[in-house]
């Protein structure tokens, strides 16, 4: 196969990731969205502007659609109650880091992921059998740590763990950094998980 | 006009059908024809054939989502068309650039497409694309579906360009890792 037949390939990917590619749009952290009355108007503008940009699928309500597979939920409890167990969250963040969003993934997959408007932290949650970190990359670099009852395996390139993932009873859990963070820091945040 | 409203007009055999199509998605498929194309006349014709393809797909299909459909069709007319260009010698625009890029994931070799092959390898990008955290994936699905330029996915995720080509490189990599692993020699 050629770079061409793989491009043509790719036009057949699943229609939800397609329109979640087509949606996106520049994110905005929302707490000054919620402190500033400026900052208001700039989501107005943004969303009018995502409404007109070419690049963006207009909006569409009809009521025909299939499911996509990502949803985005709006609380921990409807995300929960999607995916069919209570998914165990963290009571401690580093720093400056806030939600971003709250997800599921053909409700098999769990992903919640706060920003601190530079850098985020993905934090995966499947009750299936297989490892949900969704990191397929050669990392130079492997150590395993016990945080939370649990073993992990940390993952990275020498410049902090990017990828850590372990198994809690029945979840397949995964934290995906960017930029990589400290063992400490996610030893602290996987301890703090209940 | 909602997407419903629209393909009642097609399965009317209405031509408002396609006012109302190009009203509400010229600018979304003309915008996937121009990435490709890079020829304001070429994408115009193509976004025209695009309506036309869909006056005579439609009925029988009812797409479940229009916009998608109508963007996938228009992706595959676009590339026949530059297909077509280049034969005359007159490709031109960055797709060479993108596909030279996949073929980092693959073997570079065009060979002979089976059906089963296909799927199969089909079926293991989309495990792939699902298992990526989302950000990944709308920035792999911008550049090699949408054929989105460096600059713009850089000025889109608040990037500078070469965080842009650092990000893409590695999740070529990880796809061509992630499809040897999968036992797909393509």
């Amino acid at each position: 196969m050629n770079g061409e037949q793989l491009f043509r390939l790719l036009g057949q990917v699943d229609d939800g990731w397609i329109e979640e590619a087509a949606h996106v749009r520049r994110p905005v952290p929302w707490r000054k969205l919620l402190l500033s009355a400026a900052a208001c108007l700039c989501l107005a503008a943004a969303l009018y502007a995502g409404l007109t940009r070419p690049d963006v699928l207009p909006p569409d309500d009809d009521g025909v659609q299939v499911v996509n597979p990502v949803e985005r939920w709006e609380t921990a409890e409807e995300l929960s109650q999607a995916m069919g167990f209570s998914v165990p969250l963290p009571d401690w963040l580093p720093e400056d880091y806030d939600l971003e969003y709250l997800s599921s993934i053909s409700r098999q997959i769990a992903e919640i992921c706060w920003s601190d408007g530079t850098g985020s932290i993905v934090y995966r949650v499947s009750a299936g059998p297989d490892d949900v970190s969704g990191d397929y990359a050669q990392h130079s670099q492997t150590m395993e740590i016990q945080a939370g009852g649990s073993t992990v395996t940390l993952l990275g390139d020498g410049e902090g763990w990017v990828t850590a993932t372990w198994t809690a009873g029945e979840l397949h859990c995964a934290l995906l950094a960017q930029p990589g963070q400290t063992a400490e820091t996610l030893s602290a945040l996987i301890a703090s998980i209940q | 006009m909602e997407d419903r409203d629209i393909l009642a007009l097609y399965w009317q055999r209405r031509e408002e059908a396609i006012r109302e199509t190009d009203q509400k998605y010229s600018p979304y498929c003309s915008h996937i024809a121009m990435n490709i194309l890079a020829d304001r006349e070429d994408t115009e014709e193509c976004v025209s054939d695009t309506w036309l393809h869909a006056w005579n797909a439609i009925p029988p299909q009812r797409p479940s989502r229009l916009g998608v459909w109508l963007g996938k069709l228009t992706r595959n007319l676009a590339l026949d068309r530059w297909r077509a260009r280049t034969a005359e010698k007159r490709g031109g625009g960055e797709l060479p650039v993108l596909f030279s890029e996949l073929e980092e994931c693959v073997s570079g070799e065009a060979g002979v497409e089976q059906t089963l092959e296909k799927r199969q390898t089909l079926e293991a990008i989309q495990r792939f694309l699902g298992a990526l955290p989302r950000e990944k994936r709308v920035l792999f699905l911008r550049r090699y579906y949408f054929g989105d330029s460096i600059e713009e996915l850089g000025r889109r995720a608040g990037r500078s360009q070469g965080q842009v080509k650092s990000a893409l490189f590695r999740l070529r990599s990880q796809l061509r890792d992630f499809l040897r692993e999968e036992g797909i020699l393509i």
